[in-house]
């Protein structure tokens, strides 16, 4: 094999506390990039695979201290000065990153930022090469009437539309490495897919060899060559792709591949009963501005019984999340009906509307944003129980105590404030706030996508053993078809608005009837480089 | 653009009729009778009393006297005062000092809070840093006429700079140490405003991607960054300048300079309404036209808030 393009030789990055105390945040990571490979460095989150990243380009904060060696080429980039540093970046390694709206500057145009970079690399260019050359990247990177969109602004695109353009910004100089940070992981599974597909097709032209920075083992299946496992600043294991799935050497490996939802469709008995918990009918909602509408939801209806589970899937903007808030009363309803047991929520008014909130429990997807940072976890807990029941004292503190119980938290946990928690532990309180009144219908929307893999899985088991014990309705709202399969008893799939097809979970997941949903299940990564490859070989051939 | 620029001039011209109006109540509702207080001790005799209403029109409905002056003003007529004086000229000759203060006091304001805004926000957590926020706070907790006199006693007096009286000297030597006394009193906001705009466009992820791309620090921070964290200031900028623009009264009496602010005091003093009327009417057209140009500048600093 030929020499390395980029070497990471025993990386070391510790950031410095105030105090001199300091947090090894990568601790002795060596690895290689080839010529034309896609390596994907994996890890959960804290695991240092950003920082390793962050590293190459010289970009972390000031207080980092870098040791070790990171040689790209010839030259070694931790000792060279600002100057280098600065040719490097965007002209021999460029990056792209997690979330395309906040990488553009809001106030130029895309077009204006395409062209700052070549004009910063390749000042000899005049500036109506520069004008070409900057549409001839925007149409490289597939996004429609490459011309009209150079004069528009980030605000003005998609979050898809936006990535391509961070990706042509990217390629703009011809880079010899492409460092992705998550490069996907802000987008739907079908935008996902054309991101995926855009940079294996980059690799495949252009030669540009690529570092893929990702927690999602879907992804890794898909793209990688190489697969470098990180955990605690450490690499864990380094393997090809192949070997990885097939034969994780690391026990770590091991545990996070088992973490991983897997989409089987296995057979499993429903808890549902015929009483209908929730029932919505032709229900629409139209968000009135000025002299236009919106229409967020057109006329869904589906039922969920008692004891059942079901989800509720479909990419951003379809109006998933809208259905929770209308059923919350947090959403203008224009026409069709709410029943929640038997109760209008539709037309409640102050008693009945309260008295509906108590049925109703709501678990978010990001549980920091969710609780009150200067409430105790038992504060937040007892909350539902204070406001609803007048539950005080002595008979308070014992059902919290339950409640924490029941979502596997020490009761000494009960004194701790949310910053003192970790994700999964704050999803856990947010659960048992939502249970604390018994509610017939819990309405969870993407409870576990801010969650690491192997978090995600102890709270979908917990969620699980939660349900069969309470036997409580669920509307669960999801983009995770992998997730959905392990919960669910039944699927709705929506899109613009509407609900495109609704049946059993295998029905849907083996056997699905719409385009759409075939589309979805198709767009969704497998964490099995075979599967990925097969299907990779058959988009091709279309 | 041009929808959005005809649609705040409408907005502003049904706000410049709502506020003149307000004050026009206020001025010729509110108790007291400026004809009466014509005559000083000895009362006028009630027929010319009477004559002299009549004749200022004050016997007339409220909303009928508003309509005569709003037709007055297409004319250019700001009216006149009860001692016979036009209120134009008045202002004519009182607004040219005013607004050369105020564009002074305000572009030092600028000037300084900007550069120290930039200095501070750069090196934040430094010495330097922290000695602006105290130095602007100390500064702009002494009181305005404390430092207005030790400004004159020793610039004035002491080291003879600068007159310390009117405005005979003529711009910039007469204007500029009153217009750096006021422009003080802007500096602290302002530039704390700058300093943290500026920080919290240096943690966005889009410095990231520029510092990525290989752009240079220079290119960073003056072009991005600034046109970033430009939006607030500008704002408060200009909230300022109108301000400034009504509010140098104390000011112009350390430094007798007659300006409007002193018109503006001795006409309420007299109870002269139409003379009031007439400087809040201008101080409100500044005041509504600063504001249209600063929206119009945030939305070309912004193209977000065009769309919106």
């Amino acid at each position: 094999m030929s020499a390395p393009l980029l070497a990471l030789d025993d990386l070391t990055v510790d950031f410095r506390g105030r105090r001199g105390d300091g947090v090894r945040a990568v601790d002795g990571v060596s690895f290689e990039v080839f010529e034309g490979e896609i390596v994907a460095v994996v890890g959960e989150s804290g695991s240092g695979k950003t920082v390793t990243a962050m590293s190459v380009l010289g970009l972390l904060p000031d207080n980092a201290e870098v040791a070790g060696r990171i040689r790209l080429g010839g030259e070694d980039l931790l000792t060279a000065d600002e100057k280098t540093l600065q040719n490097v970046r965007g002209r021999r390694i460029a990056m792209i990153f997690q979330d395309p709206f906040g990488a553009l500057d809001p106030v130029f145009t895309i077009g204006f930022q395409v062209r700052e970079v070549l004009r910063k690399h390749f000042p000899e260019l005049s500036a109506r090469d520069r004008r070409r050359r900057a549409i001839d990247l925007l149409a490289a990177v597939e996004l429609r009437e490459p011309e009209k969109r150079s004069r528009s602004y980030p605000h003005q695109l998609s979050g898809g539309q936006a990535q391509r353009v961070v990706i042509a910004m990217a390629l703009a100089c011809g880079p010899e490495i492409l460092i992705a940070d998550e490069p996907t992981t802000a987008l739907d599974v079908t935008v996902q897919r054309e991101i995926l597909d855009l940079l294996m097709r980059v690799r495949e032209r252009e030669g540009t060899a690529v570092l893929l920075i990702t927690h999602d083992m879907g992804v890794v299946a898909d793209v990688a060559d190489r697969v470098v496992v990180m955990r605690d600043g450490r690499v864990e294991e380094t393997q090809t792709v192949e070997r990885l799935f097939a034969h994780p050497s690391a026990a770590y490996t091991q545990r996070l591949l088992r973490s991983v939802p897997r989409l089987d469709a296995a057979d499993r008995a429903s808890l549902a009963d015929d009483r209908p918990a929730l029932v919505l009918d032709d229900l629409t909602v139209e968000y009135r501005q000025r002299f236009q509408s919106v229409t967020a939801v057109a006329g869904a209806s589906l039922t969920v019984a008692r004891g059942e589970v079901v989800a509720l899937v479909g990419e951003s903007g379809s109006g998933k999340t809208t259905i929770g808030k209308a059923i919350t009363g947090l959403a203008p309803v224009t026409s069709g009906t709410i029943v929640v047991d038997g109760m209008d929520a539709v037309n409640a008014r102050r008693r009945r509307a309260a008295d509906l909130r108590k049925k109703i429990g709501v678990v978010f997807q990001n549980p920091m944003g969710a609780l009150d940072p200067r409430w105790t976890m038992a504060e937040s807990i007892g909350e539902p129980l204070r406001v609803h029941r007048g539950v005080r004292g002595k008979a308070l503190k014992a059902r919290t105590d339950e409640l924490l119980d029941a979502v596997g938290l020490a009761r000494s946990w009960s004194t701790r404030y949310a910053h003192e928690l970790s994700g999964g532990q704050r999803q856990r309180v947010a659960i048992a706030r939502a249970l604390a009144l018994d509610p017939v219908l819990l309405i969870a929307d993407e409870p576990t996508s801010a969650l690491d893999v192997s978090v995600q899985s102890t709270v979908l088991d917990l969620f699980r053993s939660l349900q069969r014990e309470l036997h409580f309705a669920c509307l669960f709202i999801s983009h995770d078809l992998a997730v959905v399969d392990s919960l669910a008893d039944r699927i709705v799939v929506m899109s613009n608005s509407r609900v495109v097809e609704e049946g059993a979970r295998r029905q849907i997941l083996l056997d699905p009837r719409e385009d759409y949903t075939r589309r979805l299940l198709e767009a969704a990564p497998v964490p099995d480089p075979d599967v990925q490859r097969r299907r990779r070989r058959e988009r091709e051939k279309v | 653009m041009t929808r959005y620029v005809s649609r705040r001039l409408l907005e502003l011209v049904i706000v410049f009729f709502g506020v003149t109006f307000v004050i026009y109540c206020a001025v010729f509702l509110l108790p007291g009778d400026p004809i009466a207080a014509l005559g000083g001790d000895r009362p006028l005799p009630e027929s010319v009393q009477k004559q002299l209403r009549s004749r200022y029109g004050l016997d007339l409905p409220i909303w009928q006297q508003y309509l005569d002056y709003l037709g007055g003003l297409a004319r250019g007529d700001f009216g006149t005062t009860f001692t016979g004086q036009s209120v134009g000229e008045q202002m004519a000759s009182r607004w040219p000092t005013t607004i050369k203060l105020a564009l002074t006091a305000w572009s030092l304001t600028v000037l300084i809070s900007v550069a120290l805004g930039l200095a501070a926000g750069l090196r934040h957590g430094s010495a330097l840093d922290r000695s602006v926020l105290l130095g602007t706070i100390v500064a702009e907790s002494v009181p305005i006429f404390v430092l207005g006199i030790m400004a004159q006693y020793i610039v004035g007096i002491t080291l003879g700079w600068a007159p310390i009286a009117g405005v005979d000297d003529g711009w910039p030597r007469a204007y500029l140490l009153p217009a750096l006394i006021i422009a003080v009193y802007g500096l602290a906001g302002v530039s704390r405003l700058m300093r943290g705009s500026l920080v919290d466009t240096m943690r966005s992820d889009f410095v990231r991607t520029l510092r990525a791309k290989g752009m240079s620090q220079g290119d960073v921070v003056g072009l991005h960054v600034m046109r970033n964290a430009a939006a607030p200031v500008v704002n408060l900028l200009a909230i300022q300048l109108g301000s400034l623009l009504g509010g140098t009264v104390v000011i112009e009496a350390i430094f007798n300079i007659n300006g409007v602010g002193q018109l503006l005091y001795k006409a309420i003093q007299d109870q002269e309404g139409t003379l009031v009327v007439g400087v809040a009417t201008t101080l409100v057209f500044i005041f509504l036209v600063t504001n249209l140009l600063v929206d119009i500048l945030s939305s070309v600093l912004d193209p977000r808030i065009r769309h919106d």
